[in-house]
């Protein structure tokens, strides 16, 4: 797995897939209810700090080519810090999609299944992830980039198709919560945009000199995606804010209907989106699959895959109920996300940056010291 | 030998799992189509003994072919309850199929549930998940249970169709608005605009004789001057609601005034008195032209609303003289037509506001426009501030064209 | 002993082996470069090195089908020494031994003193014949060779052109000219037109059970003397013969000497049908995927020769197999270069369409109306229940049923003589379907499914590809009677995971859509107008990577 190489596109539609799935699973609903109908302004204003942080970021990896941040914190900090960083994006990544698994299940199971108990669902996942694991990472990503075309189409499709029912006065009162909220406390907004984790990862994969060109294609692919999304949901419900329950991208498809003939569609749109998830699921669990493989040097990683559904199975059934979820979605992840992408990896890079500024001015030092010594 | 068995073992444990997830979970799951019966129109009234009557109606196709040209039979249950839910978990245990909601095309509120609050019933409804977005509110001035009854199709075999049908060919005339249950959703859960619904009525007879000195557009539903019927059921007319409660109707030409205003008008007829001949009138088919522009501001701390109309028109009385309307007398006809729809709106517009209380039209989210922050709009309590709003109405009219035939 | 036994199976079970390294093969570019020499070499008069460059040219060490054959001749009493080039199966031998080498070795020895007996016999006369080494041309051409046809050539492309039409050539040394002979004689009684992949507009004719036949058809076809056939037996009882057939200019080597590689080291007893050999030597062997081509086409084989691929034949069998073989090339029939772009695109949709309807139809059918019913517009819901009215048995039962027996109705129609054949599909389709529907067994609705279903799953071109949608369809009707459209996404998504995941010698099965072929032009799924196809698919790294110019209508842009 150490030589996986992707090609641009893949790398994108990575990022790409991971901001759909926030907008399924109900992210823009979040940040609707922080923000009120304010949200698209704030949207836009946290898409400018998001391009400048992407600068950021590509600015400290400049020098540390094809290293990702496993290899530099391990050469900030040694195999302890490299360590530390694993285990915390991997905590990251499966916990949450463990909670988002668990979000949509219980969202089918409303919909469609509330027969089927809980745990069976979330088992026809994990094996389809496992299955799909077993067939390696380039595969999965493979697989990602034929479908999203189909599920961004499917997306844009609904919010197009619902256009007869847009209402504008959902956008007014224009700073929805006043200044304060919609652009200080809004700030935490920012963690819809957590699919740029991958960014930290992505150099080894990519060719040197696309880095520059993926992360700065998705992250305005991924405020273009998040900002027609929530501009559609504001115009089209007026309760969003209050309400709690389904995913707002289903009713949403329910709203569509052309003619007498074509009505509920949502049926063909939960299974696209259900691929969505399937989809991200994999990537997630074959991403920190990579980063478990990387910390501990195991030779062959593909067994690994057993242990880390197993480890989701687990954690998408600890909460009791969907608010429980909810609850960890909306309270807890903005601030891990904030913790981990904003702070500790920037800090990360930073000092990085730092020591390796420092190292090259002793070598140069030590070159010219031995320059005057000859 | 050793690959053969291990390949064995691990079929035979793979078909097993197989089995066992299929025999545990699969067939949960499964709602056939033949288990499931389902309701094409739900009826909610109040109850004698309990909070709510439900009536459902339900029909079964036959394919015997002899059948055909006739309407499918349809079975009509009523049931009382103290909630939807229960309501339905109640006939459930009655009829032989399980009930489902998702082909249900109507639901139906009589006017006396609906004037005491109806927001509970909405909010249950539009949490099922079988429930249509798309199901059209009817408030009905009869009981739900005679609406549905009554609702007897003449041109289709289905009373399915014959729902569906009827409130998409009403556009046309304008006289009632194709409203679903999501839209009185979204309408309910905001502060600027208040929902409406369908008006419906099921009982022609009940009602008092239409007295002759009304204008022949100023009826509600049941007044359909119709003398030869078949079915009792009819739609004429909007159900004005404030939040939850209904507060008034309005007649078939108010209705044609508000979907002229919420841009939803198509066509429809006005009669007006000929401006060069005594006694005589004039008929004129309006058309939307442009969109309708709302404009509301707050001068002195009072709403003031001015709305811009425009609209296309067409003769429609042909006689003998008809072609030879000149420019000017065009132009006096466009003026008269103008006057008369202003006259009409703003007559409705201070119904709305100082009868009803209730902004249907809408006149909220121009003024919304206007606040900076949810805050400042929330403390200003518009659905309180409504009565208080003045009307400025401007029509244009272009008279567009004529006749097939022109002397 | 037993309870060990059981013991060891059920640790066998969980215990976890680590899986030994995969067999790997990836195409790259090639690794051996082209080497570019000039065609148009003029022959020279010595003989060796003619011969080298005629051995250099058609490879004729491991080219199986060219036949060199060295001899002397004697002219003018002297002796020269000469060779003639054929392609097997492709010259009649007849006419080379009878009048062509008997001539030249047999009554030439005989002739030694032939100016001598024209003396004696037709005397005052003048010998015509002189002893001259420019007039050896002339000498072999008048009266050493009794054929009707024949050309003295001086350059090496036009020899070659002679020889790849089925012509002999005849190089004698000292001679800076060869004489092209038409000895041409196909078999082409023999050669009949395709049986199963039948086209509208385009050649007629079909690969043969003979494999002298069938080179020669491709020679014939591809017309160039970069074409190596290679011999290789597979089969330690059997030995049968097959050909590895690839343009040596244009297909990648690593490509050839991985299918050499692979036919080489197959340890088999017999090797009897093309399908053994496909099974034998593709990469996967865990899904019932195709991966490889078989065609029985002459001209779809030649196609893909010009695309960089190699094609293998076998020795008793009408069918070669093309490898490598992506997606696309299933989706696509010989028919769509004949057509106008619009009308072959269009046609591609509708097998795509094929395609999506027989996988999913039957398994949405199961879904929609056990899971999803409100999916249904109402109208066509109440039909769908009055058709079911009277139905005793569940939906995925009557579905299952119907499935089977179409499937038996298909098997039986092939078995059946031919003569009562159509009688099979009649009593099969008609007659049951009609007495299951007024028996009231299954639902009119689903008779129609199951017939559509029926007719797109022979609307997908490639044989082995249809048989494995059709086969594939039920593990969707499993899914999807599971968990309704949930089954279906996870179905789909395993799918295509697996179909992303197989390589066919070396090129991954989805190629160019995952990965993505930069180049649009090599697209594969879009036919493009033939002045646009100027690039071969990227994915086989083809020696030669352009096909034709950026202008290949130059009579219309005689300047650019």
């Amino acid at each position: 797995m150490d030589n996986i190489k992707l090609g641009n596109f893949e790398a994108i539609s990575l990022i790409l897939i991971i901001i759909i799935n926030h907008i399924i699973l109900n992210f823009s609903k979040t940040i609707i209810s922080a923000t009120g109908s304010a949200s698209a302004l704030n949207i836009l204003f946290i898409g400018i700090i998001l391009l400048l942080f992407i600068e950021l970021v590509i600015f400290l990896f400049k020098r540390f080519t094809r290293l990702d941040i496993l290899d530099i914190s391990s050469y900030l900090g040694g195999r302890i810090l490299k360590t530390i960083t694993g285990i915390l994006f991997i905590g990251y990544y499966i916990v949450f999609a463990s909670i988002l698994l668990r979000t949509f299940c219980e969202n089918l199971k409303i919909i469609y299944l509330d027969k089927l108990p809980i745990t069976i669902i979330v088992i026809i996942f994990l094996i389809t992830i496992t299955y799909a694991n077993k067939l390696g990472f380039k595969v999965i990503s493979k697989v990602n980039m034929l479908f999203l075309p189909i599920i961004l189409f499917c997306m844009i499709f609904v919010f197009i198709a619902n256009i007869k029912n847009y209402n504008l006065s959902g956008l007014f009162p224009l700073l929805g919560y006043g200044p304060k909220t919609t652009f200080l406390l809004g700030l935490s907004n920012l963690f819809a945009f957590s699919s740029i984790s991958i960014l930290y990862f992505l150099p080894p994969m990519v060719n040197d000199n696309s880095f520059k060109k993926i992360a700065r294609v998705s992250t305005i692919l991924s405020i273009l995606l998040f900002f027609i999304g929530i501009f559609s949901f504001l115009c089209l419900f007026s309760f969003l804010r209050n309400s709690e329950e389904i995913m707002a991208l289903y009713l949403a498809t329910r709203y569509i209907e052309f003619g007498r003939f074509f009505q509920r569609l949502d049926a063909v749109f939960l299974m696209i989106w259900t691929i969505g998830v399937i989809s991200y699921l994999c990537i997630i669990t074959a991403l920190s699959m990579h980063i478990f493989k990387k910390i501990t040097n195991i030779k062959n990683s593909s067994a690994l895959v057993y242990c880390f559904s197993g480890i989701i199975y687990v954690i998408t059934l600890i909460p009791k109920n969907i608010a429980q979820a909810n609850y960890i979605e909306i309270n807890i992840f903005k601030y891990v996300v904030f913790f981990l992408l904003f702070g500790y990896s920037l800090f990360v890079l930073i000092f990085a940056n730092i020591k390796k500024i420092s190292s090259q001015n002793v070598q140069i030092s030590s070159k010219t010291q031995k320059h005057r010594k000859t | 030998m050793k690959k053969i068995r291990k390949i064995l073992v691990r079929g035979i444990a793979g078909i097993i799992i197989v089995l066992l997830i299929f025999s545990l979970s699969g067939c949960y799951s499964v709602q056939s189509i033949d288990d499931l019966t389902y309701v094409i129109a739900l009826g909610i009234d109040k109850g004698k003994n309990n909070t709510l009557a439900l009536t459902v109606q339900f029909t079964f196709p036959t394919s015997s072919e002899s059948a055909s040209g006739e309407a499918a039979p349809t079975i009509v249950n009523t049931v009382e309850c103290a909630s939807i839910n229960s309501g339905i978990t109640l006939l459930n245990s009655y009829t032989s199929k399980e009930i489902n909601l998702s082909h249900c095309k109507i639901i139906v509120f009589s006017e006396e549930l609906a004037v005491s609050g109806i927001g509970e019933e909405i909010f249950t409804l539009s949490n099922q998940v079988e429930i249509r977005p798309d199901s059209n509110i009817i408030i009905s001035k009869s009981t739900a249970k005679e609406y549905i009854e009554n609702s007897k199709p003449e041109l289709e075999n289905l009373v399915a169709k014959y729902y569906e049908l009827n409130l998409f060919s009403q556009e046309y005339a304008g006289f009632t608005e194709n409203i679903s249950i999501s839209n009185f959703f979204n309408k309910l859960n905001t502060t600027s605009i208040e929902p409406t619904a369908i008006l419906g009525n099921g009982n022609k007879l009940n009602l008092p004789s239409s007295n002759n000195s009304k204008d022949e557009l100023d009826i509600v539903a049941g007044e359909l001057p119709i003398t030869e019927y078949k079915r009792e059921s009819e739609n004429l007319g909007i159900a004005v609601f404030k939040d939850d409660k209904m507060v008034g109707e309005l007649t078939a030409i108010e209705t044609m005034l508000h979907l002229i205003l919420t841009n939803n008008f198509e066509s429809g007829i006005i009669t007006l008195n000929h401006p060069l001949k005594e006694n005589s009138t004039i008929d004129i088919a309006l058309y939307s032209h442009k969109k309708t522009n709302i404009d509301a501001k707050l001068i002195n701390g009072s709403p003031f609303a001015t709305i811009e109309v425009f609209l296309n028109s067409r003769l429609l009385s042909v006689d003998k003289n008809s072609g030879d309307f000149d420019s000017d007398e065009i132009k006096e006809l466009e003026s008269l037509i103008n006057s008369y729809l202003e006259n009409a709106i703003l007559n409705y517009l201070y119904k709305t506001s100082k009868e009803f209380e209730s902004d249907i039209d809408g006149i909220g989210q121009s003024l919304l426009t206007k606040f900076k922050n949810s805050k400042e709009w929330n403390n200003y309590n518009w659905p309180q501030n409504y009565k208080n709003t003045f009307f400025k109405v401007h029509v244009n009219t272009n008279i567009k064209s004529s006749f097939l035939l022109s002397s | 002993m037993n309870f060990n036994k059981f013991k060891q199976s059920i640790f066998n079970l969980i215990n976890y082996t680590p899986p030994g390294e995969p067999y790997n093969f990836n195409l790259s570019n090639s690794t051996s470069k082209n080497i570019v020499c000039n065609s148009d070499k003029k022959i020279s008069n010595n003989l060796e090195e003619n011969k080298n460059y005629i051995n250099f040219k058609y490879n004729t060490l491991i080219n199986s089908d060219i036949v060199i054959r060295n001899f002397k001749l004697v002219a003018g009493g002297k002796l020269y020494s000469a060779f003639i080039i054929y392609i097997d199966g492709m010259a009649d031998s007849k006419l080379i031994n009878d009048f062509i080498l008997e001539p030249l070795m047999l009554r030439n020895s005989a002739n030694m003193h032939k100016s001598h007996c024209l003396k004696t016999k037709n005397q005052g006369k003048k010998v015509l014949v002189e002893k001259n080494s420019n007039n050896l041309a002339s000498e072999i051409e008048q009266s050493l060779l009794p054929q009707n046809s024949l050309v003295k050539e001086t350059d090496f492309s036009k020899v070659f052109n002679a020889v790849n039409m089925g012509n002999c050539v005849l190089f004698v040394d000292t001679l800076e000219v060869a004489f092209n002979l038409d000895v041409k004689g196909f078999k082409q009684r023999s050669v009949s037109s395709p049986n199963n992949e039948i086209v509208i507009k385009g050649p007629q004719e079909a690969f043969v059970e003979s494999i002298r036949v069938n080179t020669s058809l491709l020679r014939r076809a591809t017309n160039t003397e970069n074409l190596v056939i290679e011999n290789v037996s597979v089969g330690k009882l059997s030995n049968t013969a097959c050909s590895i057939c690839y343009l040596k200019n244009i297909a990648n080597s690593d490509l050839v000497s991985e299918v050499r590689y692979r036919l080489n080291n197959l340890d088999i007893d017999t090797l009897v049908s093309a399908g053994q050999l496909e099974q034998l030597i593709c990469d996967n062997r865990k899904y019932n995927i195709p991966q490889l081509l078989s065609t029985e086409r002459p001209d779809k084989a030649a196609k893909n020769l010009f695309g960089g691929r190699v094609v293998v034949l076998i020795n008793g069998n009408p069918y070669c197999l093309i490898m490598p073989a992506t997606i696309s090339d299933f989706i696509s029939s010989p028919e769509d270069t004949n057509l106008k772009p619009l009308f072959a695109n269009f046609l591609k949709f509708l097998r795509l369409f094929a395609i999506g309807i027989t996988l999913l139809l039957p398994a949405s059918y199961i879904a929609i109306v056990d899971f999803h019913q409100e999916l249904l517009p109402t109208e066509l819901l109440f039909s769908l229940l009055a058709s079911r009215e009277n139905v005793p048995f569940p939906v995925i039962f009557e579905l299952l049923v119907m499935e089977i027996s179409f499937e038996l109705i298909r098997e039986a129609g092939l078995r059946v003589p031919s003569p009562i054949g159509p009688t099979i599909g009649i009593v099969g389709a008609l007659v049951l379907g009609q007495a299951a529907v007024s028996a009231s067994i299954v639902s009119p609705f689903l008779i129609i499914i199951v017939a559509i279903t029926g007719i797109a799953s022979f609307a997908i071109p490639d044989f082995s590809f249809g048989f494995h949608v059709r086969v594939s369809r039920f593990i969707f009707i499993a899914l999807a009677y599971f968990a309704g459209f949930l089954g279906l996404a996870v179905g789909l998504y395993i799918y295509f995971a697996i179909l992303c995941s197989i390589k066919s010698f070396g090129v991954p099965f989805m190629s160019p859509y995952a990965p993505l072929s930069r180049n649009s032009k090599t697209n594969n799924f879009f036919v493009l107008p033939t002045w646009m196809q100027e690039i071969r698919h990227s994915f086989l790294h083809p020696k030669k990577a352009r096909a034709q110019n950026n202008i290949s209508m130059k009579w219309r842009h005689p300047n650019g």
